[in-house]
């Protein structure tokens, strides 16, 4: 947790650096379509650090999760800041779709346990406490 | 899948009269009948089909949709983009995303019966998020519905392997209501899904421009605009991918559009200045930044580019003058 904290205060330093020195692209000022629809102009400066931290955050989370480190930077750069907010908290909450295909044990299990506890009965060979 | 299970586990059990009233019974009466008028029956039998392998349901649904649109890729080149090894599936927000690495836009399609009908009446696959499994044991499974017979009130998917699945309206509705009813269609830039909202087009074909393309993101802004022409932010995004491609008379008079709608809006006014200085109109551009300042005067970004219009080379262009909506006075502190 402290190591995570010192690594965002390094990284928001290394960033804030960056930006005093980086002399201006031609287009810099334009509010992006992401930014106009987060409506986000008043916090503009702010908010483009922290949402950084954040994809960075997000991709270190898709690399411990097995995803190629080449792959999760494009995967982040796909993703837009609402959708980044989104999966920084709750990847691993949140649905994943893997279907029916290798799943079916865990169709099996499922259905026991529901028995093994009474919800349903369907298993003949399982008495629930509730019987 | 698990009313299979079920029914088999029926057949040997010894309790089958109970567990059908208990777990097989009649689903609860759900809103089944369209209220928009759609085609009595669809199939979409040329849609593409994959057989997925285990837990690539996300890669095998996306290629068929993206297929479908016109892409060519396989479940094998999606599944590096999509597939999450560590949760063993795909989750829904990169299902979403991923369209854009080859150019075309997934579209949210708005949770509810009417919508998922319509696009498959208008000939669009539909990918749709299913929970096979209970609330509290989730079993979730992409898959692809390519038709439906409102007679027969059936749902024909392209699923896991089955490349033809017969769902009942019921069954169907059931398991796609545990996952939040969650649908998306995937369409080529320029192409409007019937069912999508603006708000939801406009962040799908954001998707385009942060993939650095932004001939594909104008075309789909310009096809937006033509759709609702009355949203401000479109025409502010078509003008945003205008200037991005350096077209900047075509961004301006998209900047120009959203400020007709929009007045007050700095942060368009902050877009329009800098593609006016782009032109070389610096007088009007100035003109166009004074007035966003006086409606956000504490605005850093308006200072930066104030800032930075002053360091370009002044131009005396013949633009276009610019009527300044002053803010309400009388309303503000």
């Amino acid at each position: 947790m402290k190591s995570s904290l010192m690594k965002r205060i390094i990284v928001l330093l290394v960033s804030v650096s960056f930006f005093s020195t980086y002399s201006l692209p031609a287009w810099s000022g334009i509010v992006t379509t992401d930014q106009l629809l987060q409506q986000q102009l008043e916090v503009l400066n702010k908010s483009s650090l922290v949402a950084m931290l954040d994809r960075d955050d997000v991709r270190q989370q898709l690399v411990e999760r097995g995803v190629d480190p080449e792959y999760a930077k494009a995967r982040i750069a796909a993703l837009s800041d609402a959708q980044i907010e989104q999966l920084k908290d709750s990847i691993d909450t949140l649905p994943a779709g893997s279907g029916v295909v290798g799943i079916l044990v865990a169709v099996l299990l499922v259905l026991i346990i529901l028995d093994i506890v009474g919800v349903t009965n369907i298993f003949s060979f399982i008495h629930s406490p509730s019987k | 899948m698990m009313a299979v299970v079920m029914r088999r586990a029926c057949l040997a059990g010894t309790l089958c009269a109970t567990l059908l009233v208990a777990a097989c019974a009649p689903y609860q009466a759900q809103e089944t009948n369209p209220s928009l008028p759609v085609e009595p029956f669809r199939e979409l039998a040329e849609t593409p089909f994959f057989p997925q392998d285990k837990y690539q349901c996300g890669p095998a649904s996306l290629a068929m949709v993206l297929n479908a649109a016109g892409a060519g890729v396989s479940p094998q080149q999606l599944q590096p983009l999509v597939y999450l090894p560590g949760n063993k599936g795909s989750l829904q927000a990169e299902m979403l995303a991923a369209a854009s690495h080859y150019g075309y836009l997934a579209v949210p399609v708005p949770a509810t019966l009417d919508s998922l009908l319509q696009e498959l009446s208008d000939g669009r696959p539909v990918l749709v998020l299913q929970n096979l499994g209970v609330a509290a044991l989730p079993l979730w499974h992409y898959a692809v519905v390519i038709g439906y017979d409102l007679e027969q009130r059936i749902f024909y998917l392209r699923s896991g392997r089955d490349r033809r699945k017969v769902y009942s309206f019921g069954r169907f509705l059931k398991t796609w209501s545990r996952a939040g009813n969650w649908a998306m269609v995937v369409v080529e830039p320029g192409e409007v899904p019937l069912s999508a909202t603006a708000t939801a087009y406009l962040q799908a074909a954001t998707a385009l421009e942060r993939q650095h393309n932004p001939a594909a993101a104008l075309r789909a802004y310009a096809a937006a605009t033509r759709r609702w022409p009355d949203q401000p932010l479109l025409w502010a995004a078509a003008g945003n991918a205008a200037y991005a491609l350096e077209r900047f008379a075509d961004a301006e008079a998209a900047y120009r559009e959203a400020l007709s709608l929009q007045p007050g809006a700095a942060a368009i006014m902050n877009n329009l200045a800098l593609a006016l200085a782009a032109q070389g109109c610096t007088p009007t551009a100035l003109a166009v930044l004074d007035c966003a300042i006086r409606h956000a005067p504490a605005n850093t970004v308006l200072k930066n580019t104030l800032i930075e219009i002053n360091m370009l080379t002044k131009g005396a262009g013949n633009c276009r003058d610019f009527a300044c909506t002053l803010p309400d006075t009388g309303t503000r502190p």
